[in-house]
């Protein structure tokens, strides 16, 4: 530390030398020096995302099914040194992982740091998973592999309770589905959350077992290509780390301005919408694959009869079944599957469904009203000048499947929620082609 | 010939879609994932594998899961109406119905010593019964019964769109990956290439109407808070599946030896020693009940000071 650049600004000091990036960058060993195809699931492919970037010199975490074969494979990886002089740490507890990886991202705003977590892992660092949400460390990223965290009995399977409960921590969410979206989120969060007007922490996530052990093909990218893009929409950070003691986190503030820096945080969120997009389309320009988007359109168009809305892979099933549905009941069908979930995008929902007659929205996660996404969707219609029926259905929860007798079951009661014209139908729980509740 | 041509015409126009049964450890994953990983080579394959298990140990019931064709694949659903089925370990058959939804062009691999027409009389298959001695192959090689680089071989001359030969460098480079002794992984190359061609194959007509057919689902029944533990809900919890294939629990007492001491019924996790009260003893253990849980952990053999517990053969564990 030479101390030679220290500026000055409303919130402390920037050393800018503390960290000598070029040093940093000068250690990383690229991982792939060549485009190339391999066989990956969704664990593998969230951690080489994490392995090509310069900018990750530390990986921290705590194994917890099923995320972890994410911190194997960092663990294996940096080990081998195949990457340079990186370390990984693995901590005591999940807690130990989020107040870790607070520190090195406070030490260096410009480096990343990342963890994976899953279920009750998730739940046991929410103490600082809302000080890092609010803390302007978007240099933080946690790879948040969906499992039920709604405990008892315990199941190892994938449905995104957990993520859905830790909604407000104040973390930007997006959802994947298949290794090659896995891959390209994780490398495209860091440039959402480190951007100057967000400055949030990032939480990629994907249902655990049914795409964190699913493999498929996986276009790997030159860790060069990668850590261009990053270059390009990273810029050096502008505000001081907190090692340098002008700032610490849980420092204490009246209410006159808490409520203050909440409004802060909340415009750093609203500004996600338009940067998000920005960001998947020079991804996409890029790589020649689609990049981060609000909400993904896997088939038909917004005015279809019926919308159905959900998460993750099961939505690739829905969509190889829609035209069939479409012929048998003699209406349109749109599949939607989301991204980003927190913020929610209200009004890119709500032009989606401009014009559909009803709204299928299959929640995964348990919820004693209409589901977490039901809630978010109504409210995003509420404004519509044309309201379609709500239809909310709970299935795969506790990571169980959803079969086409299952998916079969919904698009019927779907039907004739529409065919009855109710603005909202009570939910139900459908498994097995069966509604299981109410009985 | 003409299976390869069906699967190819399935392969072009949709979905080629497999599915295996096995133990944990016994390969079977290793299997599928080599096939995918083999797959990958073709730029025009798509490829989707899978595993499902449960919080269980080795021995336990696995499910792998695999998708081929030349169209992306969107489906994300289990395979219930699989073309080709593995049978990795027959000791799952007391457990699943690995022939489940299969239809009657299915085809079935299945590691075992018999033949495919015994196979298809003992599990009732209609359809192209593949079998290879794969254990037995690789106990000749690795003093261990595992099959599933026989069964990967099998899969490697009936599927379209691989080669045999390249298929070997592609299991050599996925051995070496798994940090696997050099000499092992030679072994186990040697095993690849004693199983090519060995496969035998037979058009089996055993199974009755409406046999395999998928279940429906009958509903949860009534759970209470604690339903988990006592109702052992889990289907691959059946933790009998985790002992080795045919052995099973033995007790013998003819001569009243039991002292009582009822070490093997606290010590016993699945909580299944019978006994019954000794008005001198305090109780006197009769027996275990082996049907569902008892998975070879060997707690009572060791702990009883009168040696009344043992493991041995079931030599009509298959039937």
């Amino acid at each position: 530390m030479s101390g030679k650049a220290i500026l000055e600004t409303p919130a402390g000091a920037v050393y800018r030398d503390v960290i000598d990036l070029e040093k940093v960058k000068a250690i990383h060993k690229p991982m792939a020096t060549e485009q190339h195809s391999r066989y990956a699931d969704g664990n593998t492919a969230a951690a080489y995302a994490c392995l090509q970037m310069w900018r990750m010199p530390v990986y921290v975490g705590f194994p917890i099914t099923p995320s972890t074969k994410w911190l194997e494979t960092v663990a294996s990886v940096v080990g081998s040194g195949q990457v340079g002089k990186k370390s990984v740490k693995l901590m005591e507890a999940e807690h130990a992982v989020a107040d870790y990886m607070t520190g090195v991202a406070a030490g260096c705003r410009d480096l990343i740091v990342a963890t994976a977590t899953s279920s009750v892992g998730l739940d046991h660092m929410t103490e600082s998973t809302r000080s890092l949400g609010a803390s302007g460390l978007g240099n933080v990223m946690l790879v948040n592999v969906y499992r039920a965290t709604a405990n008892y009995p315990l199941c190892i399977e994938g449905d995104p309770s957990d993520t859905l409960a830790h909604r407000d921590d104040g973390w930007i969410q997006v959802s994947c589905r298949g290794a090659q979206q896995i891959y390209d989120t994780v490398i495209q969060m860091p440039c959402v959350g480190m951007h100057p007007d967000i400055m949030t922490p990032t939480m990629p996530g994907y249902f655990g077992i049914k795409d964190s052990h699913r493999s498929s093909r996986l276009i790997v990218e030159t860790d060069e290509a990668i850590n261009a893009f990053h270059d390009a929409w990273i810029p050096t950070a502008p505000y001081p780390g907190l090692i340098n003691g002008d700032t610490a986190m849980g420092n204490c503030v009246t209410s006159r301005h808490f409520q203050g820096f909440k409004i802060n945080q909340r415009c750093r969120m609203e500004r996600v919408f338009d940067r998000i997009t920005e960001i998947g389309k020079a991804f996409e320009t890029t790589f020649g694959r689609k990049g981060l988007e609000l909400v993904e359109s896997l088939y038909g168009k917004p005015g279809a009869d019926l919308t159905i809305v959900g998460m993750g892979p099961d939505m690739g099933t829905a969509a190889s079944m829609a035209a069939e549905w479409e012929r048998r009941h003699g209406m349109s069908v749109q599949v939607l599957a989301t991204r980003l979930l927190t913020p929610f995008p209200s009004a890119e929902y709500a032009r989606l469904l401009n014009g559909s007659n009803g709204v299928l929205v299959v929640n995964h996660a348990h919820h004693y009203g209409s589901g977490h996404l039901t809630a978010d969707i109504a409210q995003s219609l509420y404004a519509s000048p044309t309201k379609p029926s709500i239809v909310p259905c709970f299935a795969g929860m506790g990571g169980a499947d959803l079969s086409d007798a299952t998916w079969s079951m919904m698009v019927q009661h779907a039907f004739n929620g529409i065919r009855q014209g109710t603005a909202m139908v009570p939910p139900v729980v459908v498994h097995e082609g069966r509604v299981v509740w109410p009985s | 010939m003409e299976i390869k041509d069906r699967l190819n015409g399935i392969l072009q126009d949709a979905v080629l879609e497999m599915r295996g049964d096995g133990k944990a450890g016994s390969g079977m994953q290793l299997a599928i994932q080599s096939v995918a990983a083999a797959a990958v080579e073709d730029p025009t394959l798509f490829v989707q594998e899978w595993p499902f298990f449960s919080s269980a140990r080795k021995g336990a019931p696995t499910r792998g899961f695999l998708r081929l064709s030349r169209k992306p694949i969107l489906k994300s659903s289990e395979i219930t109406h699989p073309h080709i089925v593995l049978l990795m370990d027959e000791g799952v058959t007391h457990f699943v119905d690995f022939a489940e939804g299969v239809g009657e062009e299915g085809i079935f691999v299945a590691n075992t010593k018999l033949s495919p027409d015994e196979v298809a009389r003992r599990y009732h298959l209609t359809g192209t019964v593949v079998t290879i001695d794969g254990d037995g192959i690789s106990s000749k090689h690795l003093s261990k019964p595992l099959g599933n680089i026989s069964v990967f071989a099998i899969l490697m001359e009936l599927l379209p769109g691989f080669d045999p030969e390249s298929a070997r460098e592609r299991l050599r480079y996925i051995l070496k990956k798994r940090n696997l002794p050099s000499v092992l992984v030679e072994k186990n190359i040697t095993i690849y290439n004693e199983s090519l061609g060995q496969g035998k194959m037979a058009l089996c007509r055993e199974a009755k109407a409406g046999e395999h057919q998928t279940k429906a689902f009958d509903g949860y029944g009534d759970l209470v808070p604690g339903a988990q533990s006592r109702l052992r809900l889990s289907r691959t919890n059946h933790t009998a599946a985790y002992a080795r294939t045919g052995y099973v629990l033995h007790f013998e007492d003819p001569t009243h030896q039991c002292t009582g001491c009822g070490h093997c019924i606290m010590n016993c996790p699945e909580n299944i020693i019978r006994f019954v009260p000794d008005p001198k003893k305090g109780l006197q253990v009769t027996g275990a009940d082996i049907s569902s849980y008892c998975k070879l952990c060997r707690e009572c053999i060791e702990i009883c000071p009168k040696d009344l517990f043992s493991e041995v053969p079931k030599l009509e564990v298959l039937s």
